[in-house]
Order: C-alpha cells, then structure tokens, then sequence
C-alpha cells in the first residue's frame, strides 16, 4: 500500500462518515510511522473498545452494588 | 482552419458536449474503508447509548432503568465486536455477513435511543442511523438480521 492507494480510503472513509475525521488522522499518522501494517492494526480503536467495555461492564452491574 | 474549430470545442466544454448533462456523481467508494466507518460509528453510538443508559439509572436510583438498556444493548455489544473483527480479517463470508452484523446493531441502538428516559436523539445519531442502514440494506429479512 502506498500514498497513492491510500489517499482514495481516506477520503471516501470522510466522505462517509465526517464524524470519523479524527479516526481517519489516526489512521495517517499511523501509516507514516509504520506503513500499512500499522495503519491495519489502527483500524480498530482501542479507545473505543476500552469504552465500550466499561459500558458493557456496568450495564451488567446493578446500581445498588456500586 | 484550427481557429474555425475553436468555437464548437468552447461550446461542447461549455455544454459538457458529449458527455450528457454534467450532475454530480456519487463517489466510489473503498467498500473496506466505508464497512469500517460503519462499524466504528455503530459502536460510538452503542457506546454513548450505554453511557446515557447508565447516567440514567445512576441519577434516578431506578436500576430498573439499567436493566431495560441491559436487555436492548449486551446483545449488541458482542455482534459489534464481530463486526469489527470482519472488518479486520475481510474475508468474503465476513463481508457478506458486516451488513447482517451491523443491521442488527443499529436495531438495538435505535431501541436504546427509543426508552423514555433516553436523552433526545442527536444529529450524529441520526446521521450513524442512517449511515448503518445504507450499509445493511443488503441484509434482507430472509437473512433473520443478524447471522
């Protein structure tokens, strides 16, 4: 993969979904620090998955026991 | 003998000659890179959905509350993991399978929101909402939602 496979990504990845710019700046600096494999990995935001885990465990604890 | 042609070469760039009327055209679009704005903005949305759930409950004492979004939204939360996990691997069965996957976690976003106690919907729910059902239009009901 290079600048010139990627750049068509970026911008219909933004032209999807403009709330996912910042996802997508991750996405660059990702691909100039490591190339594509590390833009791969970022794909999956750990941050987000990390929210949704708490949320997942909270929804799962009754209120009364926190 | 150029110069006799010039005027019908500005006339066809002119009138988009040839070309048939010029509308914009939807852009193509890297069906990879729009399956994973898909799945992420779903799981934003379950993720905020959950918090406000949480809020809720917490605020009102009522563990009622939690309750009802624990039914609607811990199912979900297993299907959007699958689906990021295709958008990771990106096989053909799990391309086929992203629009079942994120269908049915849309469904539970959209329940989530619906619970009287929600917070009013926002634009970028919304606007998810409808990104999330363009992408699982392909999900048809034969399909059962999710598979």
């Amino acid at each position: 993969m290079n600048w010139a496979t990627l750049l068509p990504l970026i911008i219909s990845a933004i032209e999807a979904a403009p709330q996912l710019v910042g996802a997508i700046e991750k996405l660059i600096a990702a691909f100039k620090s490591g190339g594509a494999d590390a833009a791969r990995a970022a794909l999956l935001e750990p941050e987000l998955q990390n929210a949704m885990a708490a949320a997942d465990q909270a929804l799962q604890t009754p209120i009364q026991k926190r | 003998m150029i110069g006799r042609f010039l005027p019908v070469v500005a006339l066809c760039l002119a009138t988009a000659c040839g070309g048939g009327p010029s509308t914009p055209q939807t852009p193509k679009v890297d069906p990879h890179a729009l399956m994973y704005s898909g799945v992420e903005t779903v799981a934003a949305l379950w993720s905020a959905a959950a918090s406000a759930c949480i809020s809720a409950a917490e605020q009102s004492g009522d563990d009622s509350i939690r309750q009802k979004c624990a039914d609607v939204l811990l199912p979900a939360h297993d299907t959007i993991l699958a689906a990021a996990d295709a958008v990771d691997t990106w096989t053909l069965a799990d391309q086929n399978n992203l629009p079942c996957l994120l269908k049915s976690a849309a469904a539970a976003v959209t329940q989530a929101a619906a619970l009287p106690f929600m917070p009013p919907g926002t634009a970028r729910l919304r606007d998810g909402l409808a990104l999330a059902g363009a992408l699982s239009a392909t999900c048809t009901a034969t399909d059962g939602g999710a598979r």
